[in-house]
């Protein structure tokens, strides 16, 4: 596997120099390349790289969506599984509490009409905050089961926030 | 600093260009055709989450677009393949491809599956990059360019291009390497991080995942996976100075990869193809491979 010829000893004569337009834009992309990923600078396709690189925890938190029939039956909304771009549910809701209220209630909204749409009559969408504990483990499961607390409430156009109901899941 | 200049702008190889070219541009192709992006089109514009260029637009691109995106997208990255105006077909693929993934990574997190083929693409866009193992060659050859023409820098204009595609995918992995350090440092190797991502991935599943289990579940060995993990990635530049450490890094990443997917379920498959496309010698391979095809030829006894 040989990868890169070594750089010829004697230096190459002036006449076969690369044009200068190469070496501008060679040295201007490198430049832009080596800056976004040192300092982290998100300029997509340009990256800081930050991949798995912060800690993950025994305690871990995610979020789930549910349906809320007529009946008042909940359903897990499997949002991932939706077309049309749901699939960053669970991402978007890392910044959701720091969106102005109006903006809550749009994505709220479109959650809402998606289920409609999609899974039947629905007439609010509970979204819940899930702890769990990856550890003591049996059977390749964790023992504790995931603790479940209704964080907000999509109905009629608004967006309630709870927080203090909580039930082992 | 001149040093560097004079590896970086030395004289190369067609045809390790042009293996270069059909290699990335095969894998733009397979990329492309996948059915992620008409499902992202259509998201309610208040789930749009755009990231750098994407802030141009106020929602995601239509299906209509997408879709004359994805199929110039892929038809222009075959062309580049097969080296047919090339200097224009590939860029128009990567410009497809920037386009499409920027939708990719606007529902709420920087996506970086393909970003690595993307970037490495960017030096071969202005590039000579089919002057030989192509039909622009093939049409040169048959009259309107004399050959003498095309050839008269010969060298110089196919080096630059594959070095700064090596240099950026060994920056991309130092960066992976470097960010894990810099945003957790020794904890990432010491602690038990690794064990709460393989435990998390395999909760997520409807079946336990085995492999993923059989590591968390051994603290040493999960230790030894994440330094393993930083020693490859912090490492990956040593191959621009020392080519012999490619034999280690290069099935390094692969295995890196592949262990990613069967553990987290998550595709870097493109990574690991793009490092054998840049890494690998494959105009050496295949004259290696036609010479010892030959020389058993030769060995064959001739029947009397």
């Amino acid at each position: 596997m040989q990868t890169i010829e070594a750089p010829p000893q004697t230096a190459t004569p002036s006449i076969e120099r690369a044009p200068r337009w190469a070496r501008w834009f060679v040295w201007s992309f490198l430049a832009a390349f080596a800056v976004c990923g040192v300092v982290g600078i998100e300029a997509w396709p340009l990256t800081g790289f930050r991949l798995f690189s912060h800690l993950r925890h025994e305690r871990q938190t995610e979020w789930q969506a549910f349906a809320v029939r007529p009946d008042g039956r909940e359903t897990r909304l499997r949002l991932s599984r939706f077309p049309g771009g749901y699939n960053g549910f669970p991402l978007v809701m890392k910044s959701f509490s720091s969106r102005p209220q109006e903006e809550r209630v749009d994505m709220c909204r479109a959650w809402t009409v998606a289920a409609s749409g999609l899974e039947g009559e629905t007439v609010a969408v509970r979204i819940y905050t899930i702890d769990r504990r990856l550890e003591p483990r049996r059977g390749g499961r964790p023992t504790t089961g995931p603790r479940r607390t209704l964080t907000y409430t999509c109905a009629k156009a608004t967006v309630k926030s709870e927080g203090a109901i909580s039930a082992a899941g | 600093m001149r040093r560097v200049e004079a590896w970086l702008f030395a004289p190369g190889s067609p045809r390790r260009l042009a293996a270069v070219r059909i290699g990335l541009a095969s894998l733009l192709a397979i990329r492309l055709s996948r059915g992620i992006y008409l499902k992202l089109a259509g998201q309610p514009p208040a789930l749009f989450r755009p990231l750098s260029f994407m802030h141009v637009l106020s929602s995601m691109p239509s299906r209509h677009v997408v879709l004359v995106a994805q199929v110039i997208g892929i038809a222009s990255a075959l062309l580049a393949v097969i080296g047919l105006r090339a200097r224009l077909t590939l860029p128009l693929a990567w410009g497809c491809a920037v386009l499409l993934n920027g939708m990719a990574t606007s529902i709420g997190k920087v996506v970086h599956n393909d970003v690595l083929l993307i970037l490495c693409l960017v030096p071969l866009l202005p590039a000579r990059t089919s002057d030989v193992w192509s039909m622009d060659a093939l049409f040169a050859r048959h009259g309107q360019v004399s050959r003498d023409t095309r050839q008269s820098d010969s060298g110089i204009a196919y080096g630059w291009p594959l070095r700064t595609a090596l240099v950026v995918a060994t920056g991309a992995y130092f960066f992976t390497g470097l960010a894990k350090l810099a945003f957790s440092g020794p904890a990432w190797v010491l602690s038990g991080n690794l064990r709460w991502v393989l435990y998390a991935a395999s909760d997520a599943r409807g079946t336990p995942n085995l492999l993923a289990l059989f590591v968390a579940d051994r603290p040493w060995l999960a230790h030894l996976v994440a330094l393993s993990t930083l020693v490859v990635e912090l490492g990956f530049p040593v191959m621009l100075w020392r080519a012999r450490a490619a034999w280690f890094l290069v099935p390094g990443a692969v295995a890196l990869h592949a262990a990613i997917w069967v553990t987290l379920g998550l595709d870097y498959f493109p990574w690991a193809a793009t490092v054998l496309i840049l890494f690998v010698d494959w105009p050496l391979l295949v004259e290696r491979a036609r010479v010892r095809t030959r020389t058993r030829a030769l060995r064959e006894p001739v029947p009397a």
